[in-house]
């Protein structure tokens, strides 16, 4: 079963630092009924922030250390977890690569085309299984 | 859970109090509504007994009962059906409001702090209306309204056996004390001394004219019981809604009593006296009993369907009620003033709470014992194992229409254990019971403990009821028991809050019998205990499993109960906390408490915003601009809108269409509705798109290319156009259309204090501002605006902001349609369009030298739009007729220049300046220098300071000034540059105003011309002296070799066939040019004489080839050429031999400048000869160097890297060529051709002369060496050891390979063949040499070296220095044949 994930990077101040949904049924979709689709989840896209921001406040209490307070939400609608972990280790790497440039700034956010191709990448691998 | 005003005790204490069910009399009733209030109503404020007293309990401990409360309820009062208690719910809720409106109390740390009253309101009145507070087991009696056929009241009683309270009202004001006082002994008779008592009021006689304010006010708070009601309805209710929420499904009935028999009897009623309410009088007063009886089955046979009619009755007139009360505006004009109880004097009070008390404590709780004792001995004696078939019974507690006192029929406590038949058919798992059924003993004892606070007790009756409803799965009853049990436990405040007892209650209720109801009232006890003991979170997620309820008010109300606790958790989850407000705002607004909405949405917004949740915030902004909008906070909405497009939104162009529509809607009826009020009418709205770049803002001088400049770079000149361009950003993806554009400004006139401002109305008097009426800006797109202002008074200009209308034309397609759109509907969109400004707040850089400065951000002031105006000045426009923008190299054209004043002030002072003076002149200034030429006879001359070449000069208009609106044309010549390509000429002219009422302050004029130039021809000279000539006085005569090349390439060759050259002239201080010969090959000798006059003065001379000799002496050829390269370098050079003339002895430098004229032609469209003319500047300031006037360049000669090659070579060339080598001049006599028969004889003789000629002021040594016969190398090898110039051209190098050609052993010296001589300055000598030639052929007789140093007497230590070799000197040797030739020539 495919599922829709939205995964938001969120910085210190809670602010989204960065935010991508991943919807792997929409590429075998052809296009007219993809364009439905994405107006029916654009009617729903506040609601992954709102729920990604609700959450913060379990993440943070389930949380022991954090580093630069930055945590990684993904919600999702279909089980996947050890898919979402791996997931979610190559995230970090790669985000620790964009950390590492001195041109950015902490809690900006990433527009980096290259790093999202990456994070694109990376929920292909993981999480369109 | 949001802090409540009552403790959880209290709460539940005021939640579970008895009721008492009151039946009034309609004679009764009426002397109440002397106060405007009802029996109840009245009664109310006393019902709270404050006093201490005590009570036994079963065992016979004593146990104390405190803030006792006794409810009173209307006993004919019905209990309203489903949809009316949810509208009265909604009702209440929507009514209680925050008192403080101020945003900033929408933060989560006020709100911390926050109360809901609303929750509360709802909290009271949902246990008032849904819950039968000591029966847990019961259910709704509206359900039960339907069904009672029997029973005539809906109230679930306690027990079978009621108690009766009776009270006997007297009028003071109207009755007869005596009169009422044997009435009451009667009573008192008949129904004992504990449940009877006489109440008298209305003391004071009221005529309603006169309020009296100054007696206290026990009803006020009862009437608005939320306290306040700050928020303004229109439709706000009379002073009593609030406390019709509470009360007015009792006595809504009342009036429902009233009768036409009533009325006609009260009529004969004696006055004062407590009236009869019904028909048969024969009865006596002292017969209105047998009715009160509980036995009393059936009083009057009429009854049963008077009564079902009055109950429909009343249901029908209580449904009005609401819908007229509720929902048709009323005025609430009256609130502040009193208009109830004010018949009641303070001792009336008094004798209320004294009737209260009695009642309570006298009566009630003495029963409560009792009936304890009672069931205490039941539930020990039968244990309710045994199920009996339950017994009914019907009670029937009616007004009689006997009655005729007023009769208190104080009755009982309602809280009866029975519940309705018709819940039978309903799904309700388990057994129930009938309302008298010994099972329910044991609870029924908790019931009255609790009431009478004895919780211990009641927990243990719970505690068991609870083990055996569980056994014999009566789960409703099961669940009512563990409800009781943990609030009595909470309530003891020494067990442990059995939090389990409760869940398990909840979900009974809501699992096995589907009454959430009663799971909800579970849940908010539960909730209150649970806040009580600081467990906030598990209070939360009671909260939140409660709202998967149906009804979005009860879940909204929930939802931010919830919110609430998350923000009391510890640590805060305030993100919780905003997302369940953000559901309560949704709940709410689906119930349609539109303020409820807008507030829980604006406390969630706290925490969203700024965080760039970007699609959350819209949602957020976008809700609560909606509901603003319909809230009709149109300032409100207006500010939510306005921030959905202020950021980059990441919502879809439609989307964003959308948000722009409806801003600018509501936008529109602010405005409307503003100027209704005529309120800020002068005052524009900012809009919020499109944005500005602030930065980008600047004042561009005119459309004119003129400028002005002064000390103050802001003074703008009256009359003259001020351009501003504005850069505007469209940040959204959708196109934005404005219409109407112009400039805001604020005007100071000079001497005035006021300022004007056309933000209102134009005003074009004072600064005419251009209009730009269409300007579209497609979505992401940043776009130029560029506006135009002509001040017409001098004074103070501000530039504030943009003026424009911001239109929803074009937001939902591409911009092309808007023009296909017909006029007609264009009126229509007009509507939604907005007229608003921009501001403009330009900074300055921002500073940074004060700490202050450092630490924060701070700019400096920046002036940019605040400009001076400043009275006129002459404006100059200067226009070329038929400028060329295509020339070849070096060509002169010559043009006309228009200079037009267009102001109205006299216009001086001319100059023109160009970093590129040599490009253009206007000729004139030698004017004087070609008279002087030609007075002075044989050469024209003119002084080398004439030729001071600066870039500023002065354009020489015809008396040196510029009347206005005059205008001057001027010849210009404009000469291409020397090299080709592309190239930018600018120029600015300067001038100042005649007048002097204007400031000191200058105008500028800038232009720049694009020229492109094509290479023409090139041209090398070259000076060497002559050594030739036949006479002995050559020393004086150098030959200049001037070589001229067609360079022309591509296209121009063939369009320029031929050049030829027309003219040569030269310039020098000390030499004439003379023609010699002329070739066709392009290359050309003249000979120059020496003038032997060293002066100042430069002559010109000139060799001319055509009929008309042209002046180069006079402007513009001479502009030119003083112009050029050429003649700075002949000019640095004549200043440095000037200035070194007493030590020089170079010899080899000569000052001549070369001007070449020449002329092509070309065919012109029209077949027309159309002539060119041009002239090359080349300058010789060394002998025997080719000087290139052109470099020659590559075949295709990038234009920039080839100025950097020509710039590099001059001083190479120069330091290359020592003076020391040029001290000798020699050259060689022979004959040229020796004609020898080899046959007769082998060896040729021939007497070589060698002729010395010493070139410099000093005595010289020379050492002359013949070369030896194999030292009669090629003249190549000679030139290069030579190493004189590195301009050796290559046409020379090859003339000179023929000598290589014979063989060299054919050659020899003889006789002498080196000598060393002394020369002195100046002189000359010569030497014979012989050399023998034994072949025929061609012989280089330079086949020797000349090596001379100064003198040892002038510079000792000097060595011999190689002298620069003159060029090979041939002779032709022929066997027996005889020609002569000039051999060579350069």
């Amino acid at each position: 079963m495919l599922g829709n994930y939205y995964f938001a990077i969120v910085g210190h101040y809670d602010n989204p630092v960065f935010e991508m949904e991943y919807n792997p049924t929409m590429k075998s979709m052809d296009s007219s009924q993809s364009r439905d689709q994405s107006y029916k989840r654009d009617d729903h896209r506040h609601l992954n922030q709102f729920i990604a921001h609700a959450a913060l406040d379990l993440v943070d209490e389930t949380m022991w250390t954090t580093t630069g307070m930055k945590r990684f939400m993904m919600l999702h609608d279909v089980k996947n977890e050890d898919g979402i972990k791996n997931f979610f280790t190559d995230v970090y790497e790669i985000y620790i690569k964009v950390l590492m440039n001195p041109f950015y700034d902490m809690n900006c956010k990433i527009e980096s085309p290259n790093f999202e191709r990456k994070v694109q990448g990376a929920a292909k691998k993981h999480l369109s299984l | 859970m949001a802090q409540c005003t009552q403790s959880a005790h209290e709460f539940i204490q005021s939640a579970f109090c008895p009721m008492v069910a009151v039946m009034c009399s309609e004679d009764a009733e009426k002397i109440c509504q002397k106060n405007n209030l009802s029996f109840v109503e009245m009664v109310r404020p006393f019902c709270h007994l404050t006093s201490e007293a005590h009570i036994r309990d079963p065992s016979g401990v004593i146990h104390p009962v405190k803030n006792w409360r006794i409810r009173l309820v209307e006993m004919s009062a019905t209990h309203p059906p489903q949809h009316v208690v949810n509208k009265l719910l909604s009702e209440v809720v929507s009514r209680t409001q925050p008192i403080n409106t101020d945003p900033n109390s929408y933060t989560p740390e006020v709100q911390v702090k926050a109360s809901t009253p609303w929750f509360e309101a709802f909290r009271d009145c949902f246990f008032q209306l849904h819950a039968d507070p000591m029966n847990a087991f019961a259910t709704m009696s509206s359900q039960q309204i339907e069904q009672q056929s029997e029973h005539h009241g809906h109230f679930k009683w306690f027990s079978s056996t009621v108690f009766k309270y009776h009270l006997l009202l007297h009028d003071v004001s109207g009755g007869e004390e005596s009169k009422a006082e044997a009435v009451y002994q009667s009573m008192k008779s008949v129904y004992g001394q504990n449940a009877c008592h006489l109440l008298q009021i209305n003391s004071v006689y009221h005529t309603g004219s006169n309020p009296r304010p100054n007696l206290p006010d026990p009803w006020s708070q009862f009437i608005i019981p939320t306290g306040e009601d700050s928020l303004d309805w229109d439709d706000e209710e009379v002073d009593q809604d609030s406390e019709a929420v509470d009360d007015d499904p009792e006595n809504c009935a009342v009036d429902e009593n009233f009768d036409p028999e009533a009325a006609v009897e009260e009529t004969d009623a004696g006055p004062g006296r407590v009236r009869n309410s019904s028909a048969p009088i024969l009865i006596g007063p002292l017969t209105f009993d047998e009715g009160d009886e509980p036995e009393d089955k059936l009083p009057a046979k009429q009854l049963p369907s008077k009564l079902n009619d009055k109950h429909h009755h009343h249901l029908a007139s209580h449904y009005r009620y609401f819908s007229s009360r509720h929902f048709s505006g009323g005025t609430r004009g009256t609130a502040p003033q009193r208009n109830h109880g004010l018949c009641l004097s303070l001792s009336d009070h008094d004798r209320i709470k004294i009737f209260v008390h009695e009642l309570g404590y006298r009566g009630l709780l003495q029963y409560i014992e009792k009936l304890m004792r009672y069931l205490n001995e039941q539930v020990t004696k039968c244990p309710a194992k045994s199920k009996r078939k339950p017994s009914r019974s019907n009670f029937k507690i009616l007004s009689r229409r006997g009655l005729h006192r007023s009769l208190f029929s104080a009755t009982r406590k309602w809280f009866g254990g029975s519940k309705p038949a018709g819940l039978a058919s309903r799904l309700v798992p388990g057994i129930i019971y009938s309302s008298d059924a010994p099972e329910l003993y044991q609870r029924k004892l908790g019931d009255l403990a609790f009431l009478v606070q004895n919780y211990e007790f009641a927990y243990n009756c719970y505690h068991t009821a609870k083990r055996e409803f569980n056994n014999e799965h009566a789960w409703f009853y099961f669940a009512g028991a563990l409800e009781m049990a943990a609030v009595s436990a909470f309530m003891t405040s020494q067990r442990p809050y059995p939090t389990h007892y409760m869940e398990t209650a909840i979900k009974t209720y809501l699992n096995a019998c589907r009454q959430h109801q009663f799971a909800i009232r579970a849940t908010l006890l539960s909730t209150e205990a649970l806040k009580s003991r600081n467990v906030y979170l598990d209070s939360a997620l009671q909260f939140m499993r409660m709202t998967a309820e149906e009804s979005d008010l009860l879940c909204a109300l929930l939802l931010e109960q919830a919110a609430h606790c998350f923000l009391h958790s510890n640590p805060p989850m305030i993100r919780k906390y905003a997302f369940n407000m953000i559901l309560a705002g949704h709940r709410y607004s689906k119930s349609a408490q539109r303020k409820h909405s807008l507030r829980c949405y604006r406390q969630a917004l706290h925490i969203y915003n700024e965080k760039s949740w970007h699609l959350a915030e819209d949602h957020i902004n976008f809700t609560l601009g909606r509901q603003s909008f319909n809230l009709r906070l149109l300032e409100d909405a207006q500010i939510f809108f306005r921030q959905l497009l202020e950021y980059e939104s990441l919502q879809e162009p439609e989307q964003q269409a959308s948000y722009l529509r409806e801003f600018l809607f509501v936008f529109k009826q602010l405005c409307d509705m503003k100027q209704k009020d005529k309120s800020q009418v002068n005052d524009l709205p900012v809009l919020p798109l499109p944005v500005i770049q602030q930065e980008s803002t600047r004042v561009i001088p005119c459309y004119q290319h003129s400028m002005l400049q002064s000390k103050h770079q802001n003074e703008r000149l009256l009359d003259e156009t001020v351009g501003v361009e504005v850069f505007l950003k469209n940040p959204l993806k959708i196109p934005l259309n404005l219409t109407n554009l112009l400039l805001l400004w604020k005007f100071t006139p000079r001497d005035q204090a006021t300022s004007v401002s056309n933000e209102v109305s134009p005003r074009d008097d004072v600064v005419k501002t251009e209009v730009i009426t269409n300007f579209d800006i497609n979505g992401s797109e940043t776009k130029a605006a560029h506006f135009a202002l002509i001040p017409c008074q001098t004074g103070q200009l501000c530039i504030t902001g943009v003026k424009y209308r911001l239109s929803s034309v074009a937001i939902n397609g591409p911009i092309e349609e808007k023009f296909s759109t017909p006029p007609l509907t264009n009126s229509a969109m007009s509507a939604v369009s907005i007229l608003g400004r921009l501001e403009l707040e330009v900074k300055g850089p921002r500073l940074n030298n004060t700490k202050a400065e450092k630490t924060s951000v701070i700019h400096g002031k920046d002036n940019r739009l605040n400009l001076d105006v400043v009275p006129a000045m002459p404006l100059l426009e200067v226009s070329f007729s038929g400028f060329p923008s295509n020339l070849l190299c070096n060509e002169v054209v010559q043009t006309v220049a228009e200079f037009t004043n267009c102001s109205d002030c006299c216009l001086e002072k001319l100059y023109i300046t160009t970093p590129n003076p040599e490009f253009f002149t206007f000729g004139g200034i030698s004017s004087s220098s070609e008279t002087n030429g030609k007075a002075s006879g044989d050469f024209p001359k003119c002084k080398l300071s004439a030729s001071d070449i600066r870039r500023v000069s002065e354009v020489p208009l015809p008396g040196n000034r510029l009347a206005p609106g005059y205008s001057t044309k001027l010849p210009v010549w404009i000469q291409g540059r020397k090299k080709a390509g592309k190239s930018m000429r600018e120029v600015l002219f300067y001038y100042l105003s005649s007048e002097n009422t204007s400031p000191k302050s200058y105008r500028v004029l800038q232009h720049a011309f694009e020229m492109t130039t094509n290479s023409s021809v090139a041209v090398r000279a070259t000076a060497r002296r002559n050594r030739h000539s036949p006479s002995s006085d050559d020393q004086n005569q150098l030959i200049v070799a001037l070589d001229v090349e067609s360079v022309v390439r591509g296209d121009i060759a063939r369009k320029f066939l031929e050049f030829s050259v027309v003219q040569v002239s030269c310039a020098s201080r000390n030499w004439t040019l003379e023609p010699l010969s002329h070739h066709k090959t392009g290359k050309m000798s003249f000979g120059l004489a020496d003038l032997s006059s060293s002066s100042d003065d430069l002559h010109f001379s000139h060799v001319c080839f055509v009929k008309d000799e042209i002046p180069a002496s006079c402007s513009p050829w001479v502009d030119f050429f003083f112009r050029s390269e050429s003649w700075q370098e002949q000019r640095n050079l004549a200043q440095s031999q000037l200035s070194a003339e007493t030590t020089s002895y170079d010899t080899s430098q000569v000052d001549i400048g070369l001007i070449v004229f020449w002329q092509t032609s070309y065919i012109d469209k029209d077949f027309q000869k159309q002539l060119v003319n041009g002239q090359n500047h080349v300058t010789i300031s060394r002998l025997a160097e080719t000087v290139s006037a052109v470099t020659q360049a590559a075949p295709v000669p990038p234009p920039e890297s080839s100025s950097s090659s020509e710039t590099a070579w001059p001083p190479s060339a120069f330091t290359g060529v020592s003076n020391s080598e040029l001290l000798v001049k020699y050259s060689l006599r022979h004959p040229a051709r020796v004609q020898l028969d080899f046959n007769t004889s082998r060896l040729a003789w021939v007497a070589v002369e060698l002729m010395l000629h010493n070139c410099c002021s000093l005595p010289v040594d020379v050492f002359v060496e013949l070369f030896p016969r194999v030292g009669n190398s090629s003249p190549s090898s000679e030139t290069s050891s030579g190493n004189t110039t590195s301009e050796q051209s290559i046409a020379f190098d090859s003339e000179s390979d023929l000598s290589s050609k014979p063989s060299l052993s054919s050659f020899t010296w003889v006789g002498q063949t080196s000598k060393r001589v002394h020369l002195e300055s100046n002189a000359c000598s010569s030497f014979k040499f012989n050399a023998l030639i034994s072949l025929p052929g061609v012989y280089n007789m330079n086949n020797l070296r000349v090596l001379a140093k100064i003198s040892e007497l002038h510079e000792p230590g000097g060595s011999l220095i190689l002298q620069k070799p003159c060029p090979p000197s041939f002779v032709v040797v022929e066997n027996n044949f005889k020609t002569h030739n000039c051999q060579k020539q350069v």
